[in-house]
């Protein structure tokens, strides 16, 4: 090789594998080395050193870079964690705030994935939909239920061929039955959880099996397949497979054998069970309810097959409709398509099998979390670059030693992010906190590790990346801007009024959130008041509720009644069809008399003679059902004022009914109207108050309920009294009852949750607003210090110093209020539709919020403004 | 200014020695090829740089420009030199050695007698 080109090699290897830096001097050495050994041993030998050279210093090349670099990171690191402390207060408010909304978001975000996930993981969940029904009754009102009658499916699988499989549920322990189920020799246990499946279960959904196999599993009659907890429950370490299992319904004994064990269902299924049997044990069991289509007691599902779509099904199946069971029938009975894994999220409809979770929220909650986020990152990007001033001349320095702007910004870059991490680390020690207290509230079971390994160790990384350059931008591109002659001089100020005005922005809509929650929180909590004090038209107080489930506790409750009406502290004692806020009343067709030729579906209420005394309903006009009377037993009727009003009536004492009343054998009757009750609440507020009609029936047949109304002393005495009363009555089940306002207040229960999270937020806001509002007021200080000093000297008081300082604070909020007012009242308003009865939202709660904001704001600012208006003037104006 | 006063490893001492051996005249080439006279050990250049840049940052060497040299093609050589605090350091290893190896005589590694 002649010398050029040698050199030029030679320069190439060093380059590659020398530190930069000495890649000339190496290049050299290698040369001349070179040269050496040429003259020694010969060019080969020397191209052969060469290329050793090249080959062995790779491996030490790679150590020193690495040791290199990681010198650089801890030299880097050692720099950002000293300006960290030179700007302590400042630092502390930013972690503060970006810790909260880092953990708020993360904790919603886990919420919105854990509601996502429902339902997700059948292999099949494309195409497995749920038939539900629009029910329309005679004046057109519609009414969406989940559950179908029994006969619907297979007729709709007969029928078809885009439908492959069906699944029938049939949770039978819902109808307040609650089948007792007893292993062969030991203890009676009461099942909530149980349901009758068709054997095509374990084909259409995923659930696992731990013994059995998936086909056959329910296809004999009187199969049981329990779940892990279950078989432990009842057959302890034994081995349950083959073992019999006994249901007692009505006295009657009915020996299951357990074919199957699957592992307990998951958190995501939007159905929960215990057991399930196998659907065709009916056929032994209670073969009339196969044929039944006017009751809806069960669910059904479909699995479709290939090639086929959902729209096509449900037009065909309106039309089967028509055929199969006539014009009639199919308006007031559709059926639609659900598919699956929409259930939890947007279905509410009446009936469902658990209480769903809500798209409308989920969706609200993911806004809220990217506001508050938002907000957090707003703060930062404020006060990293209100801090500027203080740091312009440390730029101003390093510019004069010769740093780049690019390098600049590299740095700041660099401590945003290290200061994103810290706050990251905060904010997951904060929710391992949380999270306990958040999973009970929400009634979920999230865990931290309930994501992949890959996703745990990626995600803070990117999330953390994310935050510290998105909040840190803005600073580093604001700070790296000074020059150095400038910054040196002191003759710097705040960047300007253009970055003036985007901090005052910022503030702004920091504001505007904080304040459409706070009056968010104030408006619904007033509504939630207004719910459960209202007036529901009866006496809700002290009235324990026994469910008689058996033939038997139905038949003889009579005798219970009595004994329980001996102790004086029990005020009355009445039986019904339904409790008030409990199930939707049961709809037969009535034909009033000036009605003929109508019949008209109409929400009934069988009761005993006390129903209206015991709880406490107004009578309007006429008189109340009375055992003096013989004929309240078979012909009066007792309506409600929406009913009067429905048909108008001026005098309904003495009206004339048909009622078509067929259930359980019992047969249509003819009455008369005896009396009218004030409008009374017979389920939550959400919904208005429809026309009921009431009347008796005798006390051999079936109540469901035994209402109890105590008198409000010792209250546990009298509970005691009612289950010895009880035990002597009935041995079958064990005594349990609830209370009636319990049972209202549970109705509220997700109304009442959200109202919990709404004040979080708002508490959340106006933290981290605050916090902003803090840093930004004491950069503002730091801004002003002259100009307050000379008008000190200038004969201005402390307090003139203070309120021209909250004078300027107080407008942003006062923007904010005029943003976020009319913005919650359009939010509201759409909230409160929900409600069939509101609480109304008057100026009074507007002004209410604003003063609190203008409060808030004011305590955030005044430390500052104390310390500002406190300064020596001689301090500040001598700085010149 | 105290630095930590650490011992040199073995490699660290290697080198250093070798520099101040070659007194005004350690640059690459000379400290490789020296080492590989002394020790049979033939040092990859990548190698000696990181290990001499070590000695650099310890403060136990420093680096000097040379003149740029025409058989180079112009550019300069870069010679290493040993700092007082690399001298000390230097000292302090003779000694421990000294003291730890001490006068060996009469024992032996496997036949070969000591002098």
């Amino acid at each position: 090789m002649s010398s050029p080109k040698l050199t030029k090699f030679a320069l190439a290897l060093a380059r590659i594998f020398i530190r930069p830096g000495l890649t000339a001097y190496a290049g050299g050495d290698l040369e001349e080395e070179f040269r050496l050994i040429e003259g020694e041993s010969g060019r080969l030998r020397a191209q052969l050193w060469l290329w050793r050279q090249a080959i062995f210093s790779i491996p030490s090349f790679i150590k020193s870079r690495i040791i290199w670099s990681f010198i650089m990171m801890t030299n880097y690191l050692k720099t950002v964690f000293r300006n960290i402390n030179k700007y302590r207060t400042h630092t502390i408010i930013n972690i503060t705030g970006l810790a909260t909304g880092m953990a708020c978001f993360i904790l919603i975000m886990f919420y919105v994935v854990d509601e996502l996930r429902y339902d997700r993981f059948h292999e099949n969940r494309d195409d497995i939909y749920r038939i539900a029904e629009h029910l329309t009754n005679e004046e057109g009102k519609r009414t969406d239920t989940a559950a179908v009658p029994p006969p619907l499916a297979p007729a709709l699988q007969n029928e078809f061929a885009s439908i492959s499989e069906i699944v029938r549920i049939f949770p039978y322990s819902q109808l307040n039955q609650v089948p007792m189920i007893s292993s062969t020799a030991e203890k009676i246990y009461p099942e909530r959880r149980l349901a009758y499946v068709d054997s095509s279960f374990f084909k259409v959904f995923s659930f696992e099996l731990i013994s059995g196999d998936r086909e056959s599993v329910l296809r004999n009659p009187l199969s049981i397949v329990l779940t892990e907890t279950m078989a432990q429950k009842y057959f302890g370490d034994a081995d349950p497979n083959g073992q019999p299992i006994d249901m007692i319904l009505n006295n009657n004994r009915h020996t299951f054998t357990v074919t199957g064990i699957m592992e307990d269902f998951p958190e995501h299924s939007h159905f929960k069970f215990d057991i399930l049997a196998s659907f065709t044990s009916l056929q032994t069991i209670e073969p009339w309810i196969l044929r039944v289509w006017e009751w809806n007691p069960m669910y059904a599902y479909i699995q479709l097959a290939d090639g086929y779509n959902s729209a096509d099904l449900e037009t065909y199946m309106s039309e089967f409709m028509v055929k199969h069971r006539g014009m009639d029938e199919a308006t007031k009975h559709s059926y639609f398509l659900q598919p699956l894994t929409s259930i939890h999220l947007y279905s509410n409809l009446e009936n469902e099998l658990e209480l769903n979770g809500n798209a409308t929220y989920v969706l609200m909650f993911s806004l809220i979390a990217v506001f508050i986020l938002a907000l957090a990152f707003i703060n930062f990007i404020n006060i990293s670059s209100a801090g500027s001033i203080r740091r312009a001349h440390e730029v101003g320095l390093r510019k004069a030693l010769g740093a780049q702007r690019g390098q600049l910004i590299v740095q700041f870059l660099g401590e945003s992010i290290v200061l994103a991490a810290i706050a990251f680390v905060i904010a997951t020690g904060v929710l391992l906190l949380i999270l306990p207290y958040f999973n009970s509230f929400t009634g979920k079971n999230i865990e931290l590790t309930s994501l992949n390994i890959l996703l745990t160790l990626v995600l803070p990384i990117v999330f953390v990346t994310f935050t510290g350059l998105a909040a840190g931008s803005y600073p580093a591109f604001l700070l790296s801007r000074f020059k150095p002659a400038s910054t040196l001089r002191g003759l710097v100020t705040a960047g300007g009024s253009f970055s003036g005005t985007i901090r005052k922005v910022l503030v702004i809509f920091q504001f505007s959130i904080a304040g459409v929650l706070i009056i968010a929180t104030l408006i619904l909590s007033k509504q939630l008041e207004f719910i459960r004090t209202k007036e529901l038209g009866f006496n809700k107080e002290h009235i324990v509720v026994m469910n008689l489930v058996e033939r038997n506790d139905q038949t003889n409750y009579g005798t219970l009644k009595q004994n329980l009406l001996l102790n004086p502290n029990i005020l009355g004692v009445t039986a019904s069809s339904h409790v008030p806020g409990k199930d939707d009343l049961y709809t037969f067709t009535i034909v009033p008399e000036t009605h003929e030729k109508d019949t008209i579906e109409m929400n009934i209420l069988s009761v005993d003679h006390d129903f209206i005394k015991t709880y406490g309903m107004q009578l309007t006009t006429g008189r109340d059902f009375s055992i003096d009377y013989p004929t309240d037993s078979t012909r009066s009727f007792i309506v409600n004022e929406s009913f009067v009003n429905k048909f108008s009536w001026d005098d309904p004492v003495g009206k004339k009914i048909f009622l078509n009343w067929h259930l359980y054998g019992y047969v249509p009757k003819s009455g008369e109207i005896i009396g009218t009750i004030n409008d009374f609440h017979i389920s939550t507020l959400h919904k208005s108050i429809d026309p009921i009609l009431i009347h008796v029936i005798p006390p051999s047949y079936y109540f469901d309920y035994l209402s109890v109304r105590i008198g409000p002393d010792d209250i546990p005495a009298t509970l005691a009294y009612m289950k010895t009363q009880w035990d002597k009555f009935n041995s079958n089940r064990p005594f349990e009852y609830f209370f009636l306002d319990d049972q209202f207040d549970a109705l509220y229960k997700s109304d009442t949750q959200f109202n919990t999270i709404i004040t979080l937020f708002a508490i959340l806001a106006i933290l981290i607003s605050c916090l902003g509002l803090f840093g930004l007021s004491s950069f503002t200080a730091q801004q002003r210090k002259k100009e307050i000093g000379i008008r000190k000297v200038l004969g201005a008081e402390v307090s003139d110093i203070i309120l021209l300082m909250l004078k300027d604070y107080l407008k942003l909020v006062i923007a904010a209020l005029i943003i976020s007012i009319p913005c919650a009242h359009i939010l509201m308003n759409n909230m409160l539709q929900n409600y069939a009865y509101r609480t109304e939202t008057g100026i009074g709660t507007y002004i209410f919020a604003g003063y609190l904001m203008l409060m808030i704001a004011c305590f955030s600012v005044i430390f500052q403004a104390l310390k500002s208006a406190k300064i020596n003037p001689a301090v500040t104006i001598a700085q010149e | 200014m105290e630095i930590l006063m650490k011992e040199l490893s073995k490699a660290e001492e290697l080198f250093l020695l070798t520099i101040w051996r070659l007194d005004e005249n350690a640059y690459g080439v000379t400290i490789r090829r020296k080492i590989a006279e002394l020790t049979g050990k033939e040092y990859t250049y990548g190698t000696l740089y990181s290990h001499l840049d070590q000695l650099v940052t310890k403060e136990y060497a420093m680096k000097i420009e040379g003149e740029p040299s025409g058989e180079r093609g112009g550019r300069r050589k870069l010679y290493y030199r040993v700092t007082p605090e690399g001298l000390e350091a230097l000292q302090r290893a003779y000694e421990v050695n000294r003291a730890v190896w001490g006068e060996i005589t009469g024992r032996t590694f496997e036949g070969k007698m000591t002098k």
